[in-house]
């Protein structure tokens, strides 16, 4: 069920009215219902199994670390954590990683002929198990590490990881900083609702008028990057980038917004990235919650374990301390960036075309950054005016365009293909001929995208002076209205469900 | 180890990490005050200070380091 069909408003409204009709020790009952009839709706029912399985584990092994730890035992804890993080990972690598890793057996089976094709079974994921799962694993480390208090009973912890409105795409929350939220009472609130509802309107504006239409464009040029060199292939690839992002925050703010109606604040997950300084910044403001969770949960454990500090040491007696301060944290990196591919998808893809690409991207900046220093020395250029952080964002937002090729193309050898094609480009004239007119939407539609996107730009803008909806909320009453019946408006008018347009699938919903 | 030596010690690693000689340490010290001390930086700090006094940092500890003031109290406390 998508989170932008009208059987979920419908299905929204029904929660809403009974989680605040019922008594309130009965809300998060009320919201554990919900996840299961919507993951019921949303997901083969089998799947189900795979969901209980990984819930129950992480349940009952949460709590043996727990006992262990009052007991004192620490080889307990750590049995404990093992078996958990065993069966959520196992879970994870079973039903998503199969086909990837039988598949790539096969490829080395055919090329060496040691081996015949092994059969690749055809296993379905439950729905946002890449999602649930990360949660899950910070839980028990985090529960390893005492420092969030234990969830005793099972189907609160259920709750906690099936909580629906984030379930499909995140965010990716913590438990230590959900549990007070998602099991206590909320009286009803109409301004935290209206703000609630507020924020899931803009997100479905974003998806169904900016994305759905930017999508129409990036599927004409992917689907035959060779018909449209030069420009046309870098339009392609600069509108995909702003369909993954309205699609994914727009997603975003329809699940921050559900929540919100619930009186339940989720983390947010974008930060206006494209205003960013940086590739490493862009990377602190987009999916923050993916991000803050491989640094706390692998970067950290991974840069303070035995083998890291080893070679911190040796680098350090045997290279120069600039080594043993760079080449441990790139290091670091590099694996971080690998298992962001990874958790992409089984597809070698997002390994090195997203994972090597924007880790390439950071380290070369780390590295070089005493050159680039010198040379904004001698340049006299002026870091704080306004010119140099556009051109940094606008630097960004190029790279950027250049890994999402790869995360969009179907394999690793069409996105170079698609590079290829738009290499030197040599064809300024499609700017004024019209062929802008003849990627999938028609000259009324693309000069909507068009204002569409400054719209954004005006938006994100407002957004770093702080809450958006709080600053319209001060307006007058018939301005206000006007803003909000016109996004209404807008949705009911523009919203696309044309060719190219699937209104079931967010980009990350896949995940 | 008292805490002057400590503050010596501690200084002389946040030299090494940031690379700049001009830092000096107060109880008060937080990341707001080098310019480089972001999440990455700090992964490689802690690091840095277990290998200098040979201990470790447990997460929850970790967790509640307010400033280096506080950072010193933890080592006195796992070096003693």
């Amino acid at each position: 069920m998508s989170i932008t069909s009208l059987p979920f408003f419908v299905f929204f409204a029904l929660s809403l009215a009974l989680y605040y009709l019922l008594p309130k020790r009965c809300q998060w009952g009320v919201l554990l219902g919900c996840s299961l009839v919507f993951f019921g709706l949303s997901s083969p029912a089998y799947t189900v199994v795979y969901l209980a399985l990984g819930v129950i584990a992480t349940a009952l092994c949460a709590r043996g670390i727990a006992r262990a730890r009052e007991n004192g035992s620490s080889g307990r804890a750590r049995a404990a954590l093992a078996v958990g993080l065993a069966v959520d990972l196992g879970l994870l690598a079973v039903l998503k990683y199969t086909g990837f890793f039988l598949g790539n057996v096969n490829r080395v089976g055919g090329w060496t002929g040691l081996w015949g094709p092994l059969p690749v079974p055809d296993l379905l994921a439950p729905l946002g198990i890449s999602f649930y799962t990360l949660q899950s694993v910070g839980y028990l480390l985090d529960a390893y590490w005492d420092i969030c208090p234990i969830q005793p009973s099972v189907w609160k912890t259920a709750l906690f990881v099936g909580y629906y409105p984030q379930l499909t795409s995140g965010p990716i929350a913590r438990y230590r900083d959900m549990h007070e939220r998602l099991y206590a009472p909320h009286g009803f609130d109409s301004r935290r609702v209206a703000f609630g509802l507020q924020r899931m309107l803009w997100g479905i504006f974003k998806k169904l008028v900016i994305s759905a239409r930017a999508g129409v464009v990036a599927n004409t040029v992917f689907a035959d990057p060779a018909a449209h060199p030069g420009f046309l292939v870098w339009i392609g690839a600069a509108l995909f980038t702003l369909q993954l992002y309205t699609d994914f925050s727009g997603c975003m703010d329809i699940v921050l917004g559900i929540s919100e109606c619930y009186g339940i604040p989720l983390p947010e997950n974008f930060r206006t990235p494209f205003f960013s300084r940086s590739v490493q910044e862009f990377w602190q403001r987009w999916h923050i919650t993916l991000g803050a969770w491989l640094k706390d949960y692998l970067l950290y454990p991974l840069m303070r374990s035995r083998p890291f500090a080893g070679l911190t040491r040796w680098l350090r007696e045997h290279v120069g301390k600039k080594a043993a301060r760079q080449l441990p944290s790139l290091l670091g990196m590099l694996c971080v960036w690998l298992l962001i591919g990874l958790w992409h998808g089984g597809s070698w893809k997002y390994i090195l075309g997203m994972g090597l690409w924007f880790w390439g991207m950071i380290a070369a900046a780390q590295v070089l950054a005493p050159v680039f220093r010198k040379c904004i020395r001698l340049l006299k250029i002026r870091t704080d005016a306004f010119s140099w952080h556009l051109f940094q964002s606008l630097r960004v937002f190029v790279l950027v365009v250049v890994g999402n090729v790869f995360f969009r193309a179907d394999s690793l050898s069409q996105a170079l293909g698609f590079l290829r094609a738009g290499l030197l480009p040599r064809n300024p004239e499609i700017f004024f001929d019209g062929s802008l007119y003849a990627l999938g939407l028609d000259r009324p539609d693309f000069l909507l995208l068009m204002a569409c996107i400054l719209l954004l730009v005006g938006v994100s803008a407002v957004q770093e002076r702080g809450s958006v909806r709080e600053q319209i909320a001060r307006q007058n009453l018939v301005f206000r209205w006007l803003i909000w019946f016109g996004l209404l408006f807008g949705v009911l008018v523009l919203g696309q469900y044309g060719p190219g347009y699937d209104p079931a699938a967010f980009i990350y919903g896949q995940f | 180890m008292s805490r002057t030596e400590i503050f010596a010690r501690l200084t002389q690693v946040f030299r090494d990490v940031f690379d700049d000689e001009s830092i000096t340490l107060s109880e008060t010290t937080t990341a707001a005050d080098i310019e480089d001390w972001d999440s990455l930086s700090h992964i490689m700090l802690l690091s840095s200070v277990e290998d200098e006094f040979g201990i470790k940092f447990d997460m929850r500890a970790v967790q509640g380091l307010q400033n280096v003031g506080a950072m010193v109290d933890l080592i006195g406390s796992l070096s003693a």
